[in-house]
């Protein structure tokens, strides 16, 4: 019904099938919701390659699906149509325990709210994923007082979320999702939480990331932290309208 | 105030879900305590229904050398102490006696009690019509037949007040009615009442056989039939009486010195569940009135720790709102008066269902016991002032229980946090985390998992009670009592009939065996008597410790007609059966004893074919007759002297006599025309009873009994098997397992809603850290990990606890179980095993819901 639309999109999408093989290769992804009859076209047909080691942001009016987006990126969500393949992988007829191992092992989720879990620690709190990969103790241990001091935290770790402040907690947060060394960081706007400063922090700790080899890819509406990847992809309306290199 | 209530009121109609689960709770647990509560206050703390009862008093009479014995009085000693003591304002005497009352074809039995004239005055009692019996009306060999009814007598003659004046067959004779009792009146039992009361005078006619030691007449002075209620002067206490009491009996003890011989008196408050001569009477069901009342108890301490966890979780999800309210300057008691309005409002509709549900549940546990009583019972539903306020007072303490300790949480809450966080989630630093998370739904599962141990233990109790083996091989039986004397037969004209009753059962067609029997194991009534060997006669004093030195043992008797061992089933080991003359003819002395009474009077030789006696009431005799029934002593009857002996012409297997009989106590059988009773049964063993022919086989008993004699009232007529199953012992440890498997059953039913609702809260609670989670990667499998661990840590700590309060109670309990040990194993694996059953299921339900959230909308859940 929208195929002439796809032809479009496909020509702005000028790194696809490039190179090696894409760390994350969508393919006419479309995702439909259906609520009291009424079908929202939440996404359509989005092509979208990201390479390893590319920072990426996603900006769009609200309600243009990039969060919808970030949760199929993320395998929280399954596109109603298209294909997605990770690494390579086609990821569309992974059960439910197999897309849980492959978010535990190759993704990690930031999110505007923090999300960090209030009953546990700092520590506990990054330790979680870790905890979920079935690793000793030892490793985990290693692993998150890496991520901590990254993230510069580490002097925090005995407290619980709510003794932090926003900031802190982000910051927590990014530990969190970088300690098990996933393939790639999807961020759905970091720091709308934050004041300035705060996001700041956060946005140059992300940048650091990014530098020392992690894929990002992040959702911002704010323009000054969108300039720090280094491609922007524009939706509008379910679509990706723009898809430009940073200068 | 006002402000608070109907705010309250408004809080409770905007939440209708949870007003409803609450209400339901509180009733159940308010319920049953009510229900248990109005019994036990009927039963032992209600003040009965005659007047200034405070004044009133039982006299007992006691042996001086043997303080735990007691006795009742003849009438000349009743006479004597009425006139002669200075402590009561007038005294009166009663007993009680068992009768046939009604119509040839449907006669049934009923208690009656025996007054002396001033019975109502004494009491304080104004009848509801007609008159008081008239002092010539209780003269000895006056023979008054006039009757006083009870007022459900007069409501079964739908109140007609020509029943003053009518006529009433009581044993085959007619009465005149000349008073009815008022509504509330039950005699001086609670609850049990007599139908009837007879005057004095018609003593002799009326209790022939009830209890037939007190063989005496009632003006002979060596009897004790009767029992004395004094109403003492205005300012004497029990205690001021005991020395004019004591002079008495010593004056009385002069003047008689052999009927009164050790006699003193005493006086103790008027045992309510009983009519004994004995003060102590009582406290066996005493005994069991805290135990209830504990049980009942403890179920709303769970139904109210059930609320205390809804009004928490409530709580939490209002926390916003009150943190509002203390931000904006409301103080910490106004939130606090606030919410626990609400509780008490809650706890009011609680109150109301569950005054409700008891007094429903109470009538429907007094209509059981009433078909098995032959007493009248007297249950005044609707409630009662003290009712109502035992109700209310259950309310309050609810609404203490469960609401006092949220109010106080919840409105400690600091306000920073509350508005800062995400609602629901928990922000506390448990520092015991590896407590479980939720104590009071531990201590609920730790107290139904008691309760429930409890009715585990009962239910084991009531099905080895069931399934009690008697001794007998009855095969295809029916049991036809009669009593030839409630129409008015004497015993030789009742021997006559038996004996030609039993002949024409025998020959009924499809009849193998017939046989009368005056005492039936499980029956109402067992007589005792004390045997030793014959020839020996141990003065009062001597200590004999064998039975060669003349030591005497308490049997159970029976006596039995020719057919009977072979129509019960019982193979003779040595000897032989009574023969047919024996049976119905005063004869020679024959007696059968069963094993264990063969053992015990002649532990090394052989019984069969040795004489033995009768002992004297005083005889020293071996101990723990392991029969927990009141057994009466039998007959000694016409001229059975104690000097007579009996020879052993059979030895026969024991049986058990009764469902409380501990161990066996040795029984004796006589042949029935040398132990005549006039309350008999037929054991008429047929071939084989096809089912469905039930009404036939019963319609050709009665038959072939209103051939013989129209008059004689058939009493109960059933299948061994039915008779067994009917047994009042049984009843009582069945109602005993109901009620235990009632309060269990609601104990565990509440403490599993309230564990599912504790989950179910919290993973509506936590669901988006379990989206969190699951972004992070935790498997479904992981997630019904997370939310069933905790669930097990509660229901593993629930069941530990609960094993150690289930253990003490089992220990509490061990003295009423029947047959099961305070810790019986399969109890104590079934109950927790099916406690541990619900609970998975409990929290395995929303742990399942938990695993299969969609984690894009548990992360936007707010
Ligand atoms: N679970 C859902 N059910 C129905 N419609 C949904 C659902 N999730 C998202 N949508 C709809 O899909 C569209 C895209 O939503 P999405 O959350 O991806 O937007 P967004 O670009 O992230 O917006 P914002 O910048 O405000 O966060 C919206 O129209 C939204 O209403
Ligand atoms: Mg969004």
């Amino acid at each position: 019904m929208k195929s002439t639309e796809l032809t479009a999109e496909e020509s702005t999408n000028e790194f696809a099938g490039n190179g090696a093989t894409p760390l994350i290769r969508l393919e006419g992804v479309t995702k439909v919701f259906l609520t009291d009859e009424v079908e929202t076209h939440a996404l359509s047909g989005i092509h979208l390659d990201i390479r390893e080691g590319e920072y990426i942001s996603i900006a769009g009016p609200s309600g243009c699906g990039k969060t919808t987006l970030l949760s199929i990126l993320g395998l929280l969500d399954t596109p109603s149509g298209g294909s997605y393949a990770l690494k390579g992988n086609e990821v569309a007829n992974l059960s439910f325990a197999e897309r849980a191992r492959v978010r535990n092992r190759e993704i990690g989720f930031i999110f505007q709210s923090f999300n960090l879990i209030g009953d546990l620690s700092v520590f506990e709190n990054v330790e979680l994923p870790l905890t979920y990969r079935g690793m000793s103790a030892g490793d985990r241990k290693a692993l998150v007082t890496e991520a901590l001091e990254r993230v510069g935290m580490a002097h925090r770790a005995k407290h619980l979320p709510s003794q932090l402040s926003g900031g802190q907690q982000q910051r927590v947060a990014v530990a969190r999702a970088l300690a098990g060394r996933p393939a790639i960081l999807l961020a759905d706007e970091p720091t709308g939480n934050l004041d300035s400063r705060n996001g700041e922090a956060v946005m140059s700790l992300l940048r650091e990331l990014h530098q020392g080899g992690a894929t990002i890819c992040m959702v911002t509406h704010d323009e000054r932290f969108a300039q720090h990847a280094d491609r922007t992809v524009h939706l509008f309306d379910g679509r990706v309208v723009e898809d430009r290199m940073a200068a | 105030m006002v402000q608070d209530l109907r705010f309250a009121v408004r809080q409770l109609f905007k939440a209708p879900g949870f007003t409803i689960a609450a209400v339901t709770v509180l009733a159940l647990g308010i319920g049953v305590n009510t229900a248990v509560f109005s019994l036990v206050n009927t039963l032992f703390f209600a003040s009965p229904a005659y007047g200034k009862p405070h004044e009133v008093v039982q006299l007992f009479s006691q042996d001086k050398k043997n303080p735990k014995k007691f006795r009742g009085f003849s009438y000349p000693t009743f006479l004597d102490i009425r006139k002669q003591n200075t402590v009561f304002s007038d005294a009166m005497s009663f007993n009680l006696s068992l009768i046939g009352i009604g119509q040839k074809g449907d006669t049934r039995r009923a208690f009656a009690a025996i007054v002396s004239s001033n019975y109502f005055s004494v009491l304080g009692v104004p009848l509801a019509r007609g008159r008081a019996f008239l002092p010539e009306e209780e003269t000895p060999g006056r023979n008054a037949r006039v009757a006083t009814v009870s007022y459900r007598y007069w409501q079964k003659q739908d109140l007609d007040p020509r029943v003053i004046g009518s006529q009433v067959l009581i044993n085959g004779r007619s009465f005149t009615i000349v008073g009815i009792t008022p509504k509330r009146f039950t005699g001086t039992m609670q609850i049990l009442s007599p139908e009837v009361w007879l005057p004095m005078s018609v003593y002799d006619q009326v209790a022939n056989n009830f209890e037939p030691q007190n063989k005496t007449a009632i003006g002979d002075r060596t009897g004790t039939q009767l029992r004395i209620i004094g109403r003492l002067k205005p300012g004497i206490t029990a205690a001021a009486a005991k020395p004019a009491l004591e002079g008495l009996a010593a004056n009385l003890e002069k003047a008689y010195p052999v009927e009164q011989k050790d006699q003193t008196f005493t006086v103790r408050s008027v045992p309510t569940n009983t009519v004994s001569n004995n003060p102590a009477a009582d406290s066996g069901l005493n005994a069991i009135a805290p135990l209830l009342l504990g049980m009942a108890v403890v179920v709303l301490l769970v139904a109210c720790l059930n609320l205390a966890n809804m009004l928490l979780a409530r709580g939490t999800a209002r926390r916003k709102e009150i943190a509002i309210r203390l931000a904006l300057g409301g103080n910490r008691w106004r939130i606090v008066r606030q919410l626990l309005t609400e509780g008490f409002v809650l706890a009011v509709l609680g109150g109301a269902g569950g005054l409700i549900l008891g007094l429903w549940s109470s009538d429907l546990l007094v209509g059981s016991m009433r078909k098995l009583m032959p007493l009248d019972i007297v249950w005044l539903t609707g409630p009662s002032p003290t009712i109502l306020a035992a109700t209310f007072g259950f309310c309050l303490l609810g609404t203490l229980m469960f609401a006092l300790g949220p109010a106080l949480k919840i409105s400690r809450t600091t306000m920073m946090t509350d508005l800062k966080e995400h609602p629901g989630e928990d922000v506390v630093r448990r520092r015991w985390k590896f407590l479980p998370r939720n104590p009071l739904v531990v201590v609920q599962i730790a107290f139904s998992l008691a309760l429930l141990t409890a009715a585990a233990l009962f239910i084991r109790g009531a099905g080895k009670a069931a399934s009690v083996d008697t001794g007998l091989k009855p095969g295809a039986s029916y049991l036809l009592e009669v009593d030839a004397s409630l129409a008015g037969y004497d015993s030789k004209r009742a021997q006559e009939l038996y004996r030609n009753l039993n002949q024409r059962l025998a020959a009924l067609p499809g009849v193998e065996h017939a046989s009368i029997s005056s005492i039936i194991p499980f029956g109402m009534f067992e007589l005792t008597r004390k045997v030793q060997r014959a020839g020996l006669h141990p003065g009062p004093d001597a200590k004999p410790t064998t039975a060669a030195d003349g030591l005497a043992f308490e049997t159970a008797w029976n006596s039995v007609g020719a057919d009977y061992f072979s129509t019960v089933g019982l193979p003779v080991i040595r000897g032989r059966v009574f023969t047919e003359a024996e049976a119905t003819q005063p004869g020679p002395k024959v007696a059968i004893i069963d094993e264990v009474l063969a053992k015990k009077l002649w532990p090394e030789g052989d019984a069969l074919g040795q004489r033995i006696q009768y002992a004297a009431e005083n005889a020293p005799s071996a101990q723990g007759s392991g029969s927990a029934h009141a057994g009466r002593s039998a007959d000694l009857s016409e001229d059975e002297k104690q000097a007579e002996t009996i020879e052993i012409v059979g030895i026969v297997p024991a049986t058990r006599h009764a469902l409380f009989e501990k161990e066996p106590v040795g029984g004796i059988y006589l042949p029935f025309a040398r132990g005549f009773q006039s309350d008999v049964s037929f054991f008429v063993r047929f071939h084989s009873l096809a089912p469905g022919n039930e009404a036939i086989t019963a319609d050709l008993l009665r038959r072939t009994v209103r051939d013989v004699d129209a008059s004689i009232p058939v009493i109960s007529l059933r299948t061994f098997a039915q008779h067994l199953d009917s047994n009042l012992d049984l009843w009582l440890v069945r109602a005993g397992a109901a009620l235990f498997s009632i309060f269990g059953g609601l104990a565990l039913g509440l403490a599993i809603v309230g564990l599912y609702g504790v989950k179910a809260y919290s993973v509506a609670r936590r669901t988006r850290e379990i989206g969190i989670r699951m972004a992070l990667g935790a498997k479904p499998t992981a997630v019904l990990r997370l939310i069933m661990g905790e669930g097990l840590l509660m229901l593993l700590s629930g069941i530990a606890l609960g094993l150690l309060l289930a253990a003490a109670t089992g220990k509490i309990l061990s003295g009423i179980l029947y047959e099961v040990g305070a810790f019986d194993p399969i109890a104590f694996t079934a109950a927790p095993t099916l406690l541990a059953i619900a609970a998975l299921i409990a929290t395995w339900l929303p742990a399942r819901r938990a695993a299969a959230l969609n984690p894009v909308e548990a992360l936007r859940y707010e």
